[in-house]
């Protein structure tokens, strides 16, 4: 999962050199703006089939939090 | 589902809609009004022909006016919100806020969805939200 995730952060920010933390937060990723935020989250539901609520996503903040997302709504 | 208006950024919206009723063919603008949802001012251009624009300025717009953006949504006049709604959900869009009553349409409920075609804004037809 995390590969494929990295690959989505790749595409959606444009750098093939992001290599995912759990702890790397937008901080960390200069293109990771409130703009990038909904692509990212758009990719990323595309990708593994799951939909996240909007509390969900306004709350996001880390790549470790997405990774726990991801889990949670695959599980159920 | 009908388009109902394109969404421009702008830093000083009493200043551009200045601008607009100078260059455009203008029928009506509407008040400038804030609009404490989406924490902006808004105010709306009709022109003739029958298209509009709303001008934005505030907080939601500046990370598009950074990156020199000012045509940012797409705005459709829908008959049933939460039937569209569900639609653009299903086919991969993002639900960004809403729905909620906006000012600018007299509590007429609005949602806006992030989507492969860029921000969308959905407007309920006619009907005013009861709550609202």
């Amino acid at each position: 999962m995390k590969e494929k995730l990295q690959d989505i952060f790749r595409e959606v920010f444009d750098d093939e050199t992001i290599v995912l933390d759990p702890q790397m937060t937008a901080e960390d990723i200069e293109a990771w703006d409130s703009l990038t935020h909904f692509e990212l989250v758009m990719e990323v539901e595309t990708a593994f089939g799951i939909r996240l609520t909007t509390g969900e996503i306004a709350g996001l903040e880390s790549v470790g939090q997405l990774m726990e997302l991801i889990e949670k709504h695959m599980g159920k | 589902m009908r388009l109902h208006h394109i969404g421009i950024a702008v830093k000083s919206i009493r200043r551009q809609a200045e601008e607009y009723k100078r260059i455009l063919e203008t029928v009506h603008v509407s008040e400038i009004v804030y609009d404490s949802v989406q924490k902006a001012w808004l105010c709306m251009i009709e022109q003739t022909g029958g298209s509009a624009l709303e001008l934005v300025e505030g907080e939601p717009v500046e990370k598009y006016l950074s990156k020199g953006i000012r045509m940012y949504h797409m705005c459709y006049e829908v008959e049933e919100l939460e039937t569209e709604m569900e639609r653009i959900l299903q086919n991969g869009g993002v639900l960004v806020s809403g729905p909620e009553a906006a000012v600018l349409f007299d509590g007429r409920r609005v949602a806006f969805l992030y989507t492969k075609a860029g921000l969308i804004e959905l407007l309920e037809e006619g009907r005013k939200n009861e709550a609202g």
